[in-house]
């Protein structure tokens, strides 16, 4: 067996991206990349998974209630099952670009164990009847790692769909399944006006199943070891376990799986080992979910869509950042609305000048230089003028981070709209969006 | 019978001409940047002739015009309407 495993992808593994707890999809102290034999040994590629027909895995799939895990959590097995009765030969996109800048959970899965990822996808590819498996990542150790993973299994002798590895753009937009539908047909990374969908006419005009990285490990085991194993933990809306990055001011920052469903506080607690500068508020599911107030934490709030949506929250892809109490939290909202004005693909007007209007007044805002009617103006856009009126989700985004910000720090709002300052530092604490 | 019409802009296609604000006041609108903006999402089949009218005039194309299909029509659910816009998968 040959293992083929690049420096730079274990070093990223052993020193940044150590895993907190891993009971089901990562494995407890795995330093490097699992190999094939490794694999086997856990039970990857039983010949029971593999003697179901395609209608009996979908049917797994669609049991076991699991969603995507790129943060919009559409039903799998109704997604699988539409790509099936699509005519013609399909694709499966293995979609590894993680370009939410907050989260590291696809990339920490793909480095430890590409084998499970590739299970999952070559199930889905079966179940689904594409020929072909594509890799998209924006990041090139990423994308050595999975074909090293490929190289392995192609020549354990198993018979395999056609492959590529395609490394796409690095930038937030060239994630969406449209934008990187687009990449591979040699366009531009950027999102298209919907219908089409990939699932009608993808990659080379073929139906195409994009599916995220966690969504096909947590497949491979439904199918190895049924939806009831997967439902015995999370919660019915969302059953199994979720993979966490944390962030911010904790004690200790990394990504985590743990059951849906448990209390943030604790997550927070526990796995994050504890807030030493306090909580003014949360980003729970990454840079598109929205804000969630400290209080949340004292509520109770749990990881569900459910739950953080009662507080105008989301899980989103379940990046969760911690602000402290020592900087002023509407610099953190006026720094996330600039990373959605500078990652506008700039496609459609709204977006273009939409995120830019909203970080400019944000800014001025937390640097003491706004008006009273600054504030009803961003509401106005993030109420009124410019929900769903993307082509993709950004601008949405965009919108929710305003209206929750609006929310969360509005004494903060008001501190800064009478004396200039909140008195507490203009610095940023969202990873990639330092000052 | 003709059907209830479902109106939408294409936010890649419209580059802000603003004719359909021009022509037809009572269903677009503009935003302070000049893009088209609905103010109702359907109408009915009695204004069919004039909505057509507006996309055609649309210099862009980014006026999309679709039938609403009645409930009795649909076999099965299509999953079209239920993905949500720009899922990252």
């Amino acid at each position: 067996m040959v293992t083929t495993v690049s420096l730079h992808s274990m070093t990223a593994v052993s020193e940044h991206e150590r895993p907190l707890v891993m009971p089901r999809v990562l494995r407890p102290h795995l330093q490097e990349t699992e190999s094939l034999e490794q694999y086997l040994q856990s039970g990857g590629y039983t010949l029971e998974a593999w003697s179901r027909s395609p209608d009996e895995i979908i049917a797994l799939i669609t049991a076991s209630g699991l969603r995507g895990r790129s943060g919009s959590g559409f039903p799998t097995g109704t997604k699988w099952r539409t790509v099936a009765l699509q005519p013609g030969r399909k694709v499966v996109l293995i979609n590894a670009a993680e370009s939410e800048p907050a989260s590291r959970k696809d990339r920490t899965l793909l480095l430890t164990r590409p084998h499970l990822v590739l299970e999952g996808a070559l199930l889905a590819a079966y179940a689904v009847g594409a020929d072909t498996l594509m890799f998209y990542t924006h990041d090139p150790a990423i994308a050595q790692t999975a074909d090293a993973a490929w190289h392995e299994l192609k020549q354990s002798g198993a018979k395999l769909p056609t492959w590529r590895t395609i490394v796409g753009p690095a930038r937030y937009v060239a994630g969406e399944a449209s934008a990187a539908v687009n990449f591979i047909n040699g366009h531009a990374a950027k999102p298209t006006s919907k219908p089409p969908r990939p699932h009608e006419r993808g990659v080379n005009g073929r139906p195409t199943l994009v599916q995220n990285v966690e969504t096909f490990a947590h497949a491979a085991l439904i199918v190895r070891n049924g939806p009831a194993w997967f439902r015995s933990v999370g919660t019915d809306e969302l059953p199994g376990t979720i993979l966490l990055t944390l962030n911010g001011a904790l004690r200790r920052t990394g990504v985590a799986e743990v059951p849906s469903g448990v209390a943030l506080r604790d997550v927070l607690e526990m796995l994050g080992c504890g807030m030493p500068h306090g909580v003014q508020a949360v980003l729970p599911g990454g840079y598109f979910s929205g804000w969630l107030p400290a209080e949340a934490l004292h509520h109770g709030v749990a990881l569900t869509p459910s739950s953080l949506g009662a507080w105008g929250s989301d899980l989103g892809c379940a990046a969760i950042t911690v602000v402290p109490e020592t900087v002023c939290g509407l610099w953190q909202a006026a720094r996330l609305l600039r990373f959605f004005a500078n990652e506008s693909a700039r496609q459609c007007g709204p977006c273009t000048f939409g995120t830019a209007a909203m970080a400019d007044l944000m800014e001025r805002l937390a640097r003491g230089e706004g008006r009273s009617d600054d504030v009803e103006r961003l509401r106005r856009y993030a109420e009124h003028v410019l929900p769903k009126r993307g082509a993709c989700s950004h601008l949405d985004g965009a919108t929710i981070a305003v209206r929750t910000a609006l929310q969360v720090f509005q004494d903060d709002l008001a501190r800064h709209l009478r004396y200039g300052t909140c008195g507490r530092p203009l610095r940023s604490v969202l990873p990639g969006l330092e000052d | 019978m003709t059907k209830r019409l479902r109106l939408r802009i294409d936010p890649i296609r419209c580059t802000a001409f603003g004719f359909c604000a021009e022509l037809c006041p009572e269903l677009f609108d503009l935003d302070e940047w000049g893009y088209a903006w609905l103010k109702a999402a359907e109408v009915d089949a009695e204004a069919a002739a004039l909505v057509r009218q507006v996309a055609a005039c649309c210099p862009r194309r980014a006026i999309l015009i679709e039938e609403v299909p009645d409930p009795e029509d649909i076999d099965q659910p299509v999953m079209n309407t239920q993905i949500k816009e720009g899922s990252h998968a």
